[in-house]
């Protein structure tokens, strides 16, 4: 792996190669959530295309005192897949799916196909209850404000404030 | 003014990290992470969780779409169409689009330069602006614990309570401190005067008003009473006409508005 120092410094410089380089280090991680938020594959590479084209874009934008690289890349993919959900055109063309397109897509997002590192995280994740990681995906992936997300949970914002650090809080130690 | 951990707890970072705060709110936190290490530390490794959280959904996309996105990234850097050919091959013509696209090339360099200097000294404009605004607000908790700090003290109490009382409220409190051998004045509510008048402070020391200032709307938290004299047996307030900051001449008694006697302890 490059030192991240050199990576931010070659993307600011627009040095066009460091970008086959974060495509072959981060487009599964950043692929990844985009299919599982906007939860159509050919969507989600025009998602990727997007969020890779913004990266290259807005590099002079990155600071980072504010987070890794990784993290503000993975923020891109996240909103942007986030907005996609909100446009119209792809209500639309949620709405135009057939039922069996539904049935495979269900079926694809419980059986992502998953790496051998991936697993791990996967099962750790799978430890923490439920009610901690539907606020997390609620959040996280699907875009809701907290006051949002308690009111379709049906709990009180308080008590969601607390079980999403607490998610957190877990998290980490198993991370 | 809240502590680290205080901060740490609140959940505003955890807030910060999912994008769920306002503009002022995301200020705040890059603030605290600019100048507290554990806050940044802390910032980090939420961003690092969730990363980690999301790498179970990771997916490899199909080998193809990795040209196809950089060749969209390529086409997009080309922000110049080439130019048309030129048709006369006279040389004049042809020294003339090289001059043309050279002078062209120049000045698109020095633009380059220029914004990018304009976009420098802004972000360094903001940095201070931040840095300003923190200092500013330290300040101000500073003063406020320092505030709390004597007036909680045990050996301060209240010495006089300045009251308007045909208003039914207090214009101000007056404190002394045997800890700092001084008196100190709080603003609670100050009457409403004409734009040409002023409310001032008076110390009545051996019978003898001693001028201890205008008293302001602005001034929040403790003031000292100056000048410090002692056997200081009461304090007025005058309302007069506006005039310069200090005065010389006694208060007329028409213009007293509230005198206090000292309470003996």
């Amino acid at each position: 792996m490059l030192p991240e120092t050199e990576i931010i410094e070659r993307l600011k410089a627009q040095d066009s190669s460091i970008i086959s380089y974060l495509y072959d280090h981060y487009s599964h991680a950043l692929y990844g959530i985009i299919v599982h938020i906007v939860q159509d594959e050919s969507i989600a590479e025009e998602v990727l295309q997007e969020t890779f084209l913004k990266i290259w874009q807005n590099a002079n934008v990155y600071d980072a005192q504010k987070g890794r690289l990784y993290t503000w890349m993975l923020n891109i993919a996240r909103n942007m897949a986030i907005d996609t959900t909100r446009g119209k055109g792809y209500k639309k063309s949620q709405k135009n799916q057939s039922f069996e397109n539904n049935v495979n897509y269900l079926e694809t997002k419980t059986t992502h196909h998953i790496s051998v590192e991936s697993i791990g995280i996967k099962e750790l994740v799978n430890q923490l209850d439920i009610s901690y990681r539907m606020i997390i995906e609620k959040v996280y992936f699907e875009g809701y404000t907290l006051a949002d997300a308690a009111e379709v949970l049906e709990i009180p914002l308080g008590t969601l404030k607390t079980r999403l650090r607490t998610a957190l809080q877990l998290l980490r130690k198993k991370v | 003014m809240k502590t680290v951990q205080e901060i740490i707890e609140s959940g505003i970072l955890e807030e910060y990290v999912l994008g769920l705060l306002s503009d002022r709110e995301n200020q705040e936190v890059e603030n605290y992470m600019r100048y507290y290490p554990e806050i940044e530390k802390e910032v980090f490794e939420i961003q690092e969780t969730l990363y980690q959280y999301s790498l179970q959904y990771q997916k490899q996309p199909r080998p193809e779409l990795k040209n196809q996105i950089l060749a969209h990234i390529e086409t997009s850097k080309a922000t110049y169409t080439d130019p048309k050919p030129v048709k006369s091959n006279s040389f004049i013509a042809y020294a003339g689009t090289l001059i043309a696209i050279v002078l062209a090339l120049t000045f698109a360099v020095m633009w380059l330069n220029e914004a990018k200097n304009t976009r420098k000294v802004q972000q360094e404009l903001q940095n201070l602006q931040n840095k300003y605004k923190t200092c500013e607000n330290t300040c101000k908790e500073l003063k406020k614990a320092h505030d709390e700090l004597i007036i909680n003290d045990h050996n301060c109490h209240v010495i006089a309570k300045l009251k308007d009382d045909k208003a039914n409220t207090c214009l101000a409190t007056i404190y002394w401190s045997h800890l700092t051998k001084q008196a100190y004045y709080q603003i609670d509510k100050m009457p409403d005067m004409p734009e040409n008048k002023v409310c001032r402070l008076w110390c009545i020391s051996n019978k003898t008003p001693i001028d201890a200032g205008i008293l302001k709307n602005t001034e929040q938290g403790l003031r000292v009473v100056e000048p410090v004299c002692d056997n200081v047996e009461a304090f007025a307030v005058t309302i007069e006409d506006k005039a310069g900051e200090r005065r010389t001449t006694p208060p007329r008694p028409e213009e007293i508005f509230i005198y206090t006697p000292i309470q003996k302890k």
